[in-house]
């Protein structure tokens, strides 16, 4: 009884084997529930490139290679480590596919894996194919998200790879972790590895991503405007943010907003005159903002008025300006149409915090421990700054709060968390506590 | 083939030095018997003992048979030459299954310093490439067996140089060497015509002519396995002679009855019989097969999906020593074959495997039928969906030893097994 038990889960790791050798399209693996088996059939499911394993053979299969592996292949003595040769290695190979399928929190056998890539008895290409399908099923599992990062560092290494053939392995990868966002909310790790994906591609020299950071802000969007809850989701919109902000020479500029559908201009502008509507002693009455160049722009927002005498890139800022205001508007809107979302809130907060940092670095100014103090100008570097640096700057303060901009954002920030509050939304009155303490601007609002 | 000079002088000179008791009790001759029995292992430990073991444990003479597949991943270029030179002309069969690591030079020298070797195994080696066979063609020629498999780089180059240089070989494989074709071929069956056993699975480009200049020019062929070699057709395996014994066409999809009638005629001593997905093969081949070929033990016909209850009937009434019969994917076959089967004379003492998977006509009636075969041991059943568990219960009930292979998961023993557990605290108990 007993050898036929082992025989038949042998035929059962074969037939798995068979599929998987057999279709390289196959996309998804996973367990069908099937409580006991009345007929004599096999429970190796393969369907239109999809895997699938009754339950009940389940048990039977893992036990069973789960104990295989460690008598036989994990065991301390040198000898067999060493005698590790290709008629071994592909029973090996074989048991970890059905284990790692079955249960993908082994590290230890993930390691396993990485030594036979290290010493060819395995295929790189192969191997990220058995990671979509254990991913397929377990959107969450970290070990394999680690494997595959793994495998494309030691792809990527290669300095001799086509343009295209990164690009191609890029859109697998995205494609993949959109699969895993979507099956499995808040997905933590799939999110964390486009992010590393993307940092990955950084050090590669003959890789442009200029478009591909435009493409993943346009993506991000669509998708944080249909999962208001994944903070997950959130936090690589911001990375993609910082992504655009870091790049906004004239050429990426006229890129990114061909790419997008609003005017962020006519956005940011709009804002600006909503705020300014009972304060028009700034503007003149025929002035157009929609045409002031971006230097203008920003001379008019904030008083030009600093510590040293260094230039400052004024385009980039109202670039700048532009994207992070266009941000908040985007997440006035889904927080009205979506009511009661804390992560929404959250990210509010981000983009709050982000333009106030931004008018203090203008100014010279830098948050320390609660406090603001002033910052070295990182280009000129005066030496009588770092004597006054002492004092606290009401000073300086008093610019960056009666700037054009800053009140523009104060009573943005204000008028919304009034309608909020209005709306019985508790998390308005938890922005507001955080504009005032954490961010310190009691005093203004 | 005695020891080098310098060796003698070393020997009597650690002789005369030596306190220990075994070496002064025994004369250096029996000592050496000794060793002569022990397997690599334990030679090698030998020569850990002392300056006079060393050199007595490594004496050539102890080193004719080796096979260091134990060893596979260790071995490496230095470790051929030294044996090379330690064994000289003592060794005559080596084994190298698996060292991925050698190379041509290791094997070159190896065929210059044991020019007496008559067995050599080199199945995966696949570094090697024809250099090897050419150096083995110029100097062993006292060669008989060589194995060649998954030694991805040998063409016919190398079969050339063995039929030059190696007339007295008797067993050749050459399987997964995808570059041989008929000339390689042809050229080994020129040269040694005594060839008993020529493999050459996978070889695609083995064709009709090859096969028949085995069959012409090498009357004593008794194992020819050409699986997957698909453009061999009747014509070939027609010619095949009266030798053979065991024949080996799995995936020769283009073979008909024409080649069954034609081995029933020429081979009545064939004992193997694999046939495998030769889907064109139908009851009237087995029919003509079955009356001449008695000795018959060893059938694949996995996937001859044309082949139905009555080749069973011949091959019952035909084939009394039938031990081992596999009809996967037969999807024709029913009951009433089986039924067949299991009444003739092979069923009742020699037939121990039989392979029933993936026939969905097979029902529980059939493994009633088979209960009267009292030496089967593996039956395999996958896929048979009309076959039942309580079939299999009742089967395993007559032949208590069978191994039965399905898709049926272990029955876990009841929880009762294990003894009742008692309802009331154990401590109650024990007071």
């Amino acid at each position: 009884m007993e050898e036929d038990k082992f025989a038949l889960v042998e035929k059962i790791i074969k037939d798995i084997e068979n599929v998987l050798s057999k279709n390289a399209e196959l996309y998804a693996f996973d367990i069908v529930p099937v409580d006991s088996n009345f007929r004599n059939k096999t429970p190796v499911l393969h369907l239109e490139n999809c895997l699938g394993l009754e339950s009940w053979c389940v048990k039977h299969v893992y036990m069973y290679c789960y104990s295989e592996l460690m008598d036989k292949y994990f065991c301390k003595t040198k000898r067999r480590n060493s005698t590790l040769g290709s008629i071994h290695s592909e029973k090996l190979g074989r048991l970890l596919s059905v284990t790692l399928l079955l249960n993908p929190e082994l590290n230890t056998l993930w390691n396993k894996r990485r030594d036979m890539v290290l010493r060819n008895l395995l295929e790189k290409s192969s191997e990220l194919k058995l990671t979509r399908l254990v991913l397929s099923r377990k959107p969450k599992c970290n070990e394999a998200f680690g494997y595959r990062r793994w495998l494309l560092e030691a792809i990527l290494q290669d300095e001799n790879l086509q343009s295209n053939y990164i690009q191609n392995l890029v859109n697998e990868e995205f494609h993949l972790c959109q699969i895993a966002s979507d099956k499995s909310p808040n997905n933590y790790h799939s999110w964390n590895h486009r992010m590393w994906l993307l940092n990955t591609l950084k050090k590669i020299t003959n890789f442009s991503l200029d478009l591909l950071y435009i493409k993943e802000y346009n993506f991000s969007e669509r998708w944080t405007s249909k999962h208001v809850s994944d903070f997950s989701c959130f936090h690589y919109r911001q990375y993609c943010i910082k992504n655009v902000i870091l790049h906004l020479n004239d050429v990426f500029w006229k890129m990114f907003q061909n790419s997008i559908e609003i005017d962020l201009r006519k956005c940011f502008v709009n804002v600006l005159l909503k705020a300014l509507q009972n304060d028009m002693t700034l503007l003149n009455a025929d002035d157009n903002l929609m045409e002031y160049s971006e230097e203008k722009l920003i001379n008019l927002l904030l008083s030009n008025t600093r510590n040293c005498n260094c230039k400052h890139n004024n385009v980039y800022l109202c670039r700048k300006f532009e994207v992070l205001f266009r941000e908040l508007v985007l997440n006035s809107e889904l927080i009205q149409f979506y009511k009661w979302h804390e992560s929404l809130w959250y990210h509010r907060r981000y983009i709050v915090h982000e333009l106030i940092i931004s008018m203090y670095e203008y100014f010279g100014l830098k948050k320390q421990n609660g406090a603001l103090v002033k910052d070295n100008c990182k280009k000129c570097n005066s030496n009588d700054l770092r004597q006054k640096q002492v004092k606290i700057v009401r000073y300086d303060c008093n610019h960056v709060y009666s700037s054009a901009i800053f009140k523009v954002l104060i009573s943005h920030e204000r008028k919304f968390i009034a309608e909020r509050n209005s709306d019985s939304d508790k998390f308005a009155e938890r922005h507001e506590k955080y504009l005032k303490f954490v961010e310190g601007l009691n005093i203004v609002i | 083939m005695t020891h080098s000079g310098r060796s003698k002088f070393e020997i009597t000179r650690f002789t005369n030095e030596d306190e220990n008791h075994i070496n002064r009790k025994l004369p250096k001759e029996l000592l050496l018997r000794i060793l002569s029995y022990l397997d690599v292992v334990s030679l090698c430990r030998c020569a850990q003992v002392s300056k006079l073991w060393n050199i007595l444990a490594l004496d050539g003479s102890n080193w004719q048979r080796i096979d260091l597949f134990e060893f596979q991943r260790d071995v490496e270029g230095p470790v051929i030459e030294n044996i090379s030179q330690r064994c000289g002309g003592f060794l005559r069969q080596l084994s190298l299954r698996g060292c991925e690591s050698i190379g041509d030079g290791s094997m070159k020298t190896l065929a210059q310093s044991c020019p007496n070797i008559e067995d050599l195994n080199l199945n995966k080696c696949k570094k090697i490439t024809d250099q090897t066979c050419q150096a083995l063609g110029r100097r062993c020629s006292k060669l008989q067996k060589i194995n060649l498999d998954s030694c991805p780089s040998v063409s016919d180059i190398s079969l050339k140089a063995l039929a030059d240089g190696c007339p007295l070989l008797t067993h050749v494989n050459v399987s997964w060497c995808q570059s041989i074709t008929e000339s390689g071929v042809e050229a080994l069956a020129r040269g040694c015509p005594k060839l008993k056993s020529f493999i050459c699975k996978g070889c695609k480009n083995v064709n009709d002519r090859a096969v028949i200049s085995l069959a012409t020019r090498c009357p004593d062929l008794e194992v020819l396995d050409i699986q997957g070699c698909e453009t061999v057709s009747d014509e070939a395996v027609s010619r095949l002679g009266g030798a053979l014994r065991r024949l080996c066409a799995s995936g020769c999809a283009r073979l008909t009855d024409a080649s069954l009638a034609a081995l029933a005629a020429a081979a009545p001593r064939l004992a193997t019989l694999e046939l495998a997905q030769c889907t064109q093969l139908t009851d009237a081949g087995f029919q003509a097969l079955a009356r001449n070929c008695r000795m018959l033990e060893r059938m694949d016909l996995e996937e001859c999906v044309l082949i139905t209850d009555a080749t069973l009937v011949h091959l019952s009434m035909g084939c009394p020593r039938l031990e081992k019969l596999t009809l996967s994917h037969c999807d024709l076959i029913t009951d009433n074959g089986i039924k067949q089967l299991s009444l003739s004379p092979c069923a009742a003492e020699h037939l121990t495997v039989l392979g029933l998977d993936n026939c969905p006509l097979v029902t529980d009636e059939a493994l009633e039928h088979l209960t009267s075969c009292h030496n089967l041991q593996l039956i395999e059943l996958y896929d048979c969906q009309m076959v039942t568990r309580n079939a299999i219960r009742k089967l395993r009930n007559h032949l208590p030893n069978i191994k039965v292979h399905a898709y049926f998961a272990p029955v876990t023993p009841p929880a009762a097994a294990g003894g009742a557990r008692p309802r009331y605290c154990r401590c109650c108990n024990i007071i």
